[in-house]
C-alpha cells in the first residue's frame, strides 16, 4: 500500500513504540481490509461530463453519490453549464443529471440522477468522519479524466497537512469560502478531481475535493478538501431544490466604513507605493489617544492582518464598520504593542457630551443615525 | 475484522516503563508478537497505525520550536518576480531566542519582522544576518522565558530512506502543518543540503525537516541545482520546484556548528579562491589553475597558473566537481589546507598551502605587453572566430570554484590550440606589426618586424597562445620575451602594464593588408543577411578580401535602406583599408532599438561569424543612443566573443547588472560623446563604473555643432577615423 513501507520499518518501529502510549484507546486504523475500504469508496464516486473542452478547460469533473436515489454532490463549475450533464457510475451506467441546487459560496451543486431502483451505494453525509493533521487519507477522484466507462476512479494517498481556513494565509485566494478546510499532503486537486472524495483509511468520507486553487502571492497550487461538517446544511438545502443566494461574506462592504480619522490616527504622507505606515499624529481625545497610540508608532497589524503600507492600513481599517472595535498592533522602540481601540459606544457618548457643550447639534444627529446597522443599547437611548 | 487490542496496549505500557534504550528491542518484540498471532493483514493494519502515530508525535515534539514569522514592508518584486507577502516559518535554535529561517521569506528585505510563538505571544525580531551559502537567515527575539530549542539529528546516522517530515507554520499560527516523505539523498548541493521527497514550498520554507523521533534533520529552504552568481535572485532560486518531490533542508548540525560565528560575523558569505580553472567538463577535467587573480587568496598563498589542486584538507580531488564539493560548504574566512602539484608530471613537486577564502575579489585587469600582431598570411596561426565563439560558449573560467557556476559545459575544446605548422616551413612565432608607444614592449626594445617566439618560457605561435601566457600574469609583473630579429634570438624582459586607454595615432598604425591610398570604387554594394524565422533584415558591406580574416562591426543605428547606404558610404574606405565588415541590422520596431531585439542580435552575430571569415580579435558592436545601450548589453553578455563596444551618447542600460572583467574575455569600451549632451553626467558615471570593473575604457568627444537633421545621425570624419583606429588596434596585447 505504501511505497515507503519497506524502507524504514526498523526506524519507524523505534519511534512508534514511544508514541504508542497515547493511542491505546484508539480503534485500529484499518478495521476492514484497506482494499475493501477503497473499493467501497470508489463505488460511491461518479464521473461527471458536461460543458468545456476548449482552451484547457476540462469538460469533466467528479461527484459523490449521497443518496440511494441518485443525489450527487459535486462542485459548481462551468462543467455544469449545459443541459446535457452526463454522470457515469462506477459500474459504467450512464445517467442524465438534473441540477437541483447550487451554493455559490461553497461552490457546490447537488444533482439528481434519473435512477429507478433507488439502490445505489452512497456516502451518508451526516455520519461522515473528521480528521486531524497527520492522519492518513485517500483522495478518490477522476483526476485528469483517466477513468472512463466502467473503470473505477483513481486513488491517491497522503496525510492531512493542516486544518486551516483557505483565506488565512498568504493573502488572497480566489475563494469565497472562509471556513476551515483539510489541506492535503498529496497531489489531490488536479484537473477533474474537484467534487471527489477525501476519505480515511476506513473509507469514511471526510471532505469534498475542491476546485484548483492557486496562491496569488506564491503561485503555488493548493491541495485541499472542504470538510463535510462545513457543508451539511448547505447540501440539505440544495437537495430540497433551493439554490443558495448567499453572497460571499468578504464582498459585503461595511454599510458605513470606519476611517482612520474616526479613531484619531494620522499616518505619515503616503508618498511611495509602499510607504511604511508610521503614525504621524494622534488627535487629542481620540480613541487612538485613549488607547495610548503615539506618533512614530509603526502599524504592523490591523486585527491581526499584516499591513505593509499606509494604503494597506487604510484599506484594513475601512473593512470595519464605523462602530466596530479595532485592534491595532504597533512597533515602538523595538517592542510590539497591541491596543484595542474601544467600540465607539464610549467615544460616541463622549462626542455627544462634547458636542453638546460646543453646541453642535447637527453632528450629534448624524452620529445617532449611524448607529442602526449594529444598534448598541448605549447609543439608542 | 476485530484486532486484538492487547498488542498495542502491551507495547504502550512497555514503552512507558522501560528506559528509552530498551524501547527498540521492545518494539521489535511487539511486531513479532503481532505477526505470530494475527497474520500479515493485521501486521499491515497495526503498522499503518504505528506509522501515523509515530509521525504525528514526531511533529508534536518539534512543534513548539516552530514559529510563524510575519514580515512587513520591503520590496514588492525582485527582477520582475513577485515576492510572496505571506507569513514564513522559522525554527527556534537556542533557548535565548535565536531563530533560523529560509532567506526566501526575507528576499524583499522587510522593514519589520514579527515572530509569533506557538502560544500566541508576539515579538519583534531583529535580522542578525544572512548565510549566503546556505540561503538562510538568523533572527533574534527578546523573550523573558527560555524557548524550546529542538535536538539536531546526528547526520552520521541519517540514511537515505529514513522517514522525513517537513513541518511548517504558515497555514495557521496555532497549528503546525506536516508533509510526510523520506530522506532522498545526503550531501546534495555540493555537500550543503539533505534532499527529501516531502512537499517543500513557501508553506514550510524555514521550518524543520524532522526524523521519526522528532529530531531535526535540517531547515527547509529552496535551492536550485545550478544557481547563478551570488545575487539577490539567488534567494528565490529553486522555489519553482516546490512540491515536486525534490526538496532541500540545510542540516541543523551544520547550522549549529557555525551559530556562534554567525552571531558574531552576522553575514556568512561564500568563500572564493580567486583562480580561473581550465575549461572543460567539470566532472572530468582536472582542477588546473589557468589564472590567479591579483591580491586574491590564491595569489597570497603563492599559487601559479599551471598548478593543479590535488587535495583539500587531506581529501584527494581529481576533478573540478570534487574540488567544488570540498570548497562549497566553506565560508569566506575559512582556512583550508590545500595541496598543489606544480611542474611536469614526473618532476612535479607537491606544494602544501594554507589558504583563507575571501568573500570578494578585485576585478581582473588584463596585463599588457604592447604589441600589435601582424595580420594576414603568414603572420600567426589563428583559429577562426567561429571556433572562438565556440570557446566562448564554454563555462565561465571557474573564477569562483566555490560557487555554483553552471557546470554543464561539456565542450572538450580546451581553448584554441592551433596545430603547429612546421611542415610548410612557416616562420616561427608572431610577427609584430607595430609596437605601442611607451609600452612595456617599447621599453624592452621590441620593434615592428620582430617575431615573438616565446613568452614566459613557452613557445607561442598564435595570439591565443600569447594571451594564455599574458592572462597568467598581472599588471606590474615581469614577463620573459624571446624575439627573433634578423634570424637571431634575443631574450628580453618586459614589465607589464594595464591595457591602454588611449587611441593610437595614425602614425603608430602602419597600414594593415591594404594600401591606404587606394580609392573606393563608387557606391558600396550592400547585401542582405536574413535569419530564418526572424522578420528583420540586416544589410552588410563586405570589402574585397585577400586571404586575411576581416574584422566585424555590427552597427545599431537607425533603420532603413537609405540610412544604411549612407552609413556604408561613410565607412567604405575604412572598411577597405582595415579589412572590416560593416553589418547593419534593423530594429524590429521602427521606433528604434529595444531589449526585444537582443535575441535577434545574438543570432545575427552567430550567423555572421559562421558565414564570414572573421578575425576573432576584432568583433565590435557599435550603437547610438538606445542602440548604444543595446550594444552595451549585447557586449557584456557576449563578452567572450565580442572584443569591443562603441557607444555613441549612450549610458548603460538602466537595470543592467555589470559583470566584472574576467581572464577569458577581452572586452574594451569606447564611448563617444557629444559635448554638453543631456546625458553626459550619467554617461561619465557609468564609464567610471565600467572602468572600476576592470575594463579598459576610452572616452572621446565628437565634434558638435553644425550638424542638423539627417546629418546629425552620422559621425564626423575625425571621430570616425578615431573609432577606426581603436578597432584596428583591438588585437593588441
Amino acid at each position: 500500500m505504501d511505497r515507503r513501507l519497506p524502507l524504514c520499518r526498523a526506524s519507524l518501529a523505534l519511534a512508534a513504540a514511544a508514541a504508542l502510549s497515547g493511542l491505546t484507546a484508539a480503534r485500529p486504523l484499518l478495521a476492514a481490509s484497506l482494499h475493501d475500504a477503497i473499493r467501497d469508496a470508489q463505488r460511491k464516486v461518479v464521473k461527471i461530463y458536461g460543458a468545456g473542452g476548449l482552451r484547457g478547460l476540462e469538460a469533466y469533473q467528479t461527484g459523490l453519490l449521497i443518496s440511494a436515489e441518485g443525489h450527487v454532490l459535486t462542485v459548481q463549475s462551468y462543467v455544469l453549464d449545459t443541459d446535457e450533464v452526463a454522470v457515469v457510475l462506477d459500474d459504467g451506467r450512464r445517467f442524465k443529471a438534473e441540477i437541483l441546487g447550487v451554493d455559490p459560496v461553497r461552490e457546490l451543486a447537488v444533482l439528481k440522477l434519473a435512477v429507478e431502483d433507488a439502490a445505489l451505494p452512497f456516502f451518508d453525509l451526516p455520519s461522515s468522519a473528521v480528521a486531524q493533521p497527520g492522519d492518513r487519507v485517500l483522495a478518490v477522484s477522476n483526476l485528469f479524466g483517466i477513468a472512463a466507462g466502467d473503470e473505477p476512479v483513481s486513488v491517491l494517498q497522503g496525510v492531512v497537512a493542516a486544518v486551516a481556513p483557505l483565506n488565512a494565509w498568504r493573502g488572497a485566494f480566489q475563494s469565497a469560502f472562509h471556513g476551515d478546510v483539510y489541506i492535503v499532503d498529496a497531489a489531490a486537486n488536479n484537473p477533474g478531481a474537484a467534487g471527489g472524495a477525501l476519505v480515511n483509511l476506513h473509507g469514511e468520507l471526510l471532505g469534498v475535493l475542491g476546485k484548483e486553487l492557486r496562491s496569488q502571492s506564491t503561485g503555488a497550487w493548493l491541495h485541499y478538501a472542504t470538510p463535510i461538517d462545513q457543508i451539511l446544511g448547505a447540501v440539505e438545502a440544495m437537495r430540497s431544490g433551493r439554490s443558495l443566494r448567499t453572497e460571499p461574506a468578504r464582498d459585503a462592504a461595511p454599510a458605513e466604513p470606519l476611517a482612520l480619522a474616526d479613531v484619531g490616527v494620522v499616518l505619515v504622507p503616503d508618498v511611495l507605493p509602499r510607504t511604511p505606515p508610521y503614525i504621524d499624529a494622534v488627535l487629542p481625545k481620540s480613541r487612538a489617544q485613549e488607547a495610548g497610540l503615539r506618533p512614530d508608532d509603526l502599524i504592523v497589524f490591523v486585527d491581526g492582518e499584516p499591513t505593509a503600507s499606509c494604503s494597506a492600513v487604510t484599506a484594513a481599517v475601512g473593512r470595519r464598520e464605523k462602530f466596530d472595535a479595532v485592534r491595532i498592533s504597533v512597533l515602538r522602540e523595538g517592542r510590539l504593542i497591541e491596543e484595542t481601540l474601544d467600540p465607539p459606544a464610549a467615544a460616541a457618548a463622549d462626542a455627544h457630551a462634547e458636542h453638546s457643550v460646543e453646541g453642535n447639534p447637527p453632528l450629534d444627529g448624524s452620529a445617532d443615525e449611524s448607529a442602526p446597522p449594529r444598534p448598541s443599547p448605549d447609543v439608542n437611548e | 475484522m476485530a484486532l486484538p487490542n492487547s498488542a498495542p496496549y502491551f507495547g504502550g505500557v512497555a514503552a512507558g516503563v522501560l528506559p528509552p534504550a530498551r524501547r527498540a528491542q521492545m518494539a521489535a518484540a511487539v511486531a513479532a508478537v503481532v505477526a505470530l498471532c494475527c497474520g500479515p493483514a493485521s501486521v499491515a493494519a497495526d503498522l499503518a497505525q504505528l506509522e501515523q502515530s509515530a509521525l504525528k508525535s514526531a511533529v508534536e515534539k518539534v512543534a513548539d520550536s516552530v514559529v510563524q514569522i510575519q514580515t512587513v514592508g520591503g520590496l514588492d518584486q525582485i527582477e520582475n518576480r513577485e515576492i510572496g507577502q505571506g507569513p514564513a516559518t522559522g525554527l527556534i535554535v537556542t533557548p535565548d531566542g535565536y531563530i533560523v529561517s529560509s532567506a526566501f521569506g526575507f528576499a524583499q528585505r522587510p522593514t519589520s519582522i514579527i515572530v509569533r510563538l506557538p502560544d500566541g505571544q508576539q515579538h519583534p525580531a531583529e535580522l542578525i544576518g544572512r548565510d549566503y551559502t546556505r540561503m538562510l537567515v538568523l533572527l533574534k527575539i527578546n523573550c523573558d522565558r527560555r524557548l524550546p530549542a529542538p535536538a539536531a539529528a546526528p547526520l552520521s546516522r541519517v540514511r537515505v530512506g529514513d522517514w522525513a517530515v517537513a513541518v511548517g507554520r504558515t497555514y495557521s499560527a496555532g497549528q503546525a502543518s506536516m508533509s510526510v516523505g523520506v530522506v532522498s539523498a545526503l550531501q546534495r548541493m555540493h555537500g550543503r543540503a539533505l534532499q527529501t521527497d516531502a512537499n517543500v514550498s513557501a508553506n514550510n520554507y524555514g521550518g524543520p525537516l524532522v526524523d521519526v523521533n522528532g529530531q531535526v534533520l535540517g531547515v527547509l529552504a529552496p535551492m536550485a541545482p545550478q544557481g547563478g552568481a551570488a545575487g539577490e535572485t539567488d534567494v528565490l532560486a529553486g522555489a519553482e520546484y516546490y512540491d515536486s518531490g525534490i526538496g532541500f533542508a540545510i542540516p541543523l548540525e551544520d547550522v549549529l556548528s557555525v551559530l556562534d560565528r554567525w552571531k558574531q560575523e552576522r553575514d556568512l558569505k561564500r568563500g572564493l579562491l580567486g583562480v580561473g580553472l581550465k575549461s572543460g567538463n567539470p566532472h572530468a577535467t582536472q582542477p588546473i589553475i589557468t589564472a590567479v587573480w591579483p591580491a586574491s587568496p590564491a595569489a597570497k598563498a603563492g599559487w601559479k597558473a599551471g598548478d593543479r589542486v590535488v587535495a583539500v584538507n587531506g581529501t584527494r580531488v581529481d576533478t573540478q566537481t570534487q574540488l567544488r564539493f570540498q570548497i562549497a560548504p566553506h565560508y569566506a574566512g575559512d582556512t583550508l589546507e590545500m595541496t598543489l602539484r606544480r611542474g611536469k608530471e614526473e618532476a612535479a613537486e607537491e606544494i602544501r598551502t594554507s589558504i583563507t577564502l575571501a568573500d570578494k575579489l578585485s576585478p581582473f585587469r588584463h596585463a599588457f605587453l604592447g604589441v600589435l600582431p601582424q595580420r594576414g598570411a603568414g603572420a600567426a596561426l589563428e583559429p577562426a572566430a567561429e571556433s572562438a565563439a565556440k570557446d566562448a560558449s564554454e563555462s565561465d573560467p571557474q573564477r569562483n570554484p566555490a560557487g555554483d557556476e553552471p557546470s554543464d559545459a561539456a565542450n572538450e575544446n580546451d581553448g584554441p590550440a592551433p596545430e603547429k605548422d612546421d611542415a610548410n616551413g612557416a616562420p616561427e612565432g608572431i610577427a609584430i606589426r607595430a609596437v605601442w608607444p611607451e609600452s612595456p614592449a617599447a621599453a624592452a626594445g621590441m620593434k615592428a618586424g620582430d617575431r615573438i617566439s616565446q613568452l614566459g618560457g613557452e613557445n607561442v605561435a598564435s595570439i591565443s597562445e600569447a594571451l594564455t601566457q599574458l592572462n597568467a600574469k598581472n599588471p606590474g609583473e615581469t614577463l620573459e620575451v624571446t624575439i627573433l630579429r634578423d634570424g637571431s634570438e634575443q631574450r628580453l624582459v618586459a614589465q607589464l602594464t594595464e591595457l591602454p586607454t588611449a587611441i593610437p595615432a595614425a602614425l603608430d598604425l602602419p597600414g594593415s593588408s591594404r594600401d591606404e591610398g587606394e580609392a573606393a570604387d563608387g557606391e558600396p554594394k550592400l547585401e542582405l543577411l536574413k535569419i530564418p524565422e526572424m522578420p528583420q533584415t540586416a544589410r552588410y558591406y563586405l570589402p574585397p578580401t585577400e586571404n586575411a580574416s576581416l574584422g566585424l562591426m555590427i552597427y545599431l543605428g537607425s533603420a532603413g535602406e537609405d540610412a544604411a547606404k549612407s552609413r556604408a558610404a561613410d565607412w567604405q574606405q575604412i572598411c577597405r583599408r582595415d579589412g572590416l565588415i560593416l553589418l547593419m541590422p534593423e530594429p524590429s520596431d521602427a521606433a528604434g532599438w529595444s531589449r526585444d531585439d537582443t535575441e535577434y542580435l545574438a543570432r545575427l552575430l552567430q550567423t555572421a561569424l559562421a558565414r564570414f571569415d572573421v578575425d576573432p580579435y576584432r568583433v565590435v558592436v557599435a550603437g547610438e543612443g538606445r542602440g548604444g545601450q543595446l550594444a552595451y548589453s549585447l557586449a557584456f553578455t557576449g563578452r567572450r566573443i565580442i572584443r569591443g563596444v562603441v557607444a555613441v551618447d549612450s549610458p548603460l542600460p538602466r537595470t543592467f547588472e555589470l559583470p566584472d572583467n574576467s581572464t577569458g574575455e577581452r572586452l574594451a569600451v569606447l564611448s563617444v560623446e557629444t559635448p554638453d549632451a543631456p546625458l553626459t553626467r550619467l554617461i561619465q558615471q557609468d564609464l567610471q563604473k565600467i572602468a572600476a570593473r576592470g575594463y579598459p575604457v576610452v572616452a572621446i568627444t565628437r565634434r558638435a555643432g553644425g550638424q542638423t537633421g539627417e546629418e546629425a545621425q552620422f559621425l564626423d570624419a575625425a571621430t570616425q577615423a578615431k573609432i577606426a583606429r581603436w578597432i584596428d588596434a583591438l588585437d593588441r596585447f
